[in-house]
């Protein structure tokens, strides 16, 4: 007799075993980075930091060529603009150098000299949005006496994260406000201590009782022995319905566009 | 005489690789993410975005602690991606 009905086709068992495969991997993967996570980060860092220079070599280029079509006149007055603005800023270099020479005296006299940082400049190879979770990579590491914990800097007297990671040729720096990351601060004109939660792209949010004293512009430093700016209030929120108000801080200073940062290592 | 098949599923996946390692490097992450999105879309079982996951975390995370953010995501959209492609065939 002649069969009048397909046959039931075999259970098709090849979309088992890829999802078996994927998941092998993925316990692979993940074990891997469990057991030697220093190992596979040296290997992906060093992976990573030729296409990194060669990014930044890459934009540097493509950013100078915009400059041979800028008209003349332009040019000439920005020229003008910078020199009134080099010439005002010289007047404050001045100031500020006497006031740091104060500074060092004052704490000489009390006997506090470890306030003499080490500071190694460093190149920032990737910072967001390039990286996400608010990280950024530097191009110093282990050898040139970068550590897990150094503090790191964005001028003299900006900090903004610490070295998480160091590998022997680069370093992991985290800042302080990546997301619902912790940091204590003071509030440099009152001297009262509070605790800012970081939000992400620089920014930082505290609340605080509604008639606390803070206004906007209000500087926020890290305490140490020699203060360094954390974080400027931006804006301020306040609820009609709540006895708090929030205090919205960012870090001032571009993190985003500069190239270089300092680092403050531990070693001597 | 034999003839050299350069246009091959593996050596189509294998430049893949290369050409998106670097992408992800040097592109800004959620355009590395859009462009991840695409392979897994495009390529059957695209299972080398697993690495990719796996080499962002490497590079960005400040603290490796399981799950890890990146190749869990890639772990959960390239097994998402596969189980609607199975169910939607064109």
């Amino acid at each position: 007799m002649k069969m009048r009905y397909h046959l039931k086709s075999k259970p098709d068992k090849s979309g088992r075993n890829k999802i078996i495969f994927v998941s092998v991997l993925f316990i692979i993967l993940s074990l891997a980075g469990f057991l030697f996570p220093n190992a596979l980060r040296t290997i992906s860092f060093a992976i990573a930091r030729p296409l990194w220079s060669a990014r930044l070599s890459l934009t540097d280029s493509l950013i100078n060529i915009k400059d041979y079509f800028i008209f003349q006149n332009i040019l000439i007055l920005r020229n003008k603009e910078l020199e009134n603005e080099l010439a005002s800023l010289k007047l404050k270099e001045i100031d500020y150098g006497i006031l740091t020479l104060q500074n060092q005296e004052l704490k000489n006299l009390l006997g506090r000299t470890d306030f003499l940082a080490n500071f190694i400049i460093s190149r920032v190879l990737s910072k967001p949005p390039y990286s996400s979770y608010d990280t950024l990579i530097i191009d110093i590491g282990l050898s040139d006496g970068v550590s897990k914990g150094d503090k790191v800097y964005l001028s003299d007297n900006i900090i903004i994260g610490t070295v998480k990671n160091s590998t022997p040729r680069s370093s992991q720096v985290e800042l302080f406000s990546s997301g619902n990351s912790k940091v204590e601060a003071v509030l440099s004109r009152t001297g009262e201590t509070l605790e800012l939660l970081g939000q992400g792209g620089a920014n930082f949010k505290v609340e605080v009782p509604k008639d606390m004293d803070i206004v906007l512009g209000d500087m926020f430093v890290y305490p140490s022995i020699s203060p360094a700016a954390l974080g400027s209030v931006y804006y301020i929120y306040v609820n009609s319905q709540s006895s708090f108000k929030t205090i919205y801080l960012r870090i001032p200073g571009n993190i985003f566009s500069s190239k270089y940062i300092f680092v403050e290592s531990q070693k001597q | 005489m034999m003839k050299l098949n350069v246009i091959n599923p593996v050596n189509v996946r294998i430049l893949t690789f290369i050409v998106a390692l670097i992408f992800i490097v040097i592109l800004p992450w959620w355009l590395s993410t859009l462009m991840l999105l695409g392979l897994v879309i495009y390529f059957p079982l695209y299972f080398e975005v697993l690495f990719f996951g796996f080499i962002f975390d490497m590079l960005y995370v400040t603290e490796i602690i399981f799950p890890y953010t990146a190749l869990t995501a890639t772990f959960v959209v390239l097994l998402a991606v596969y189980f609607i492609k199975t169910q939607i065939r064109i």
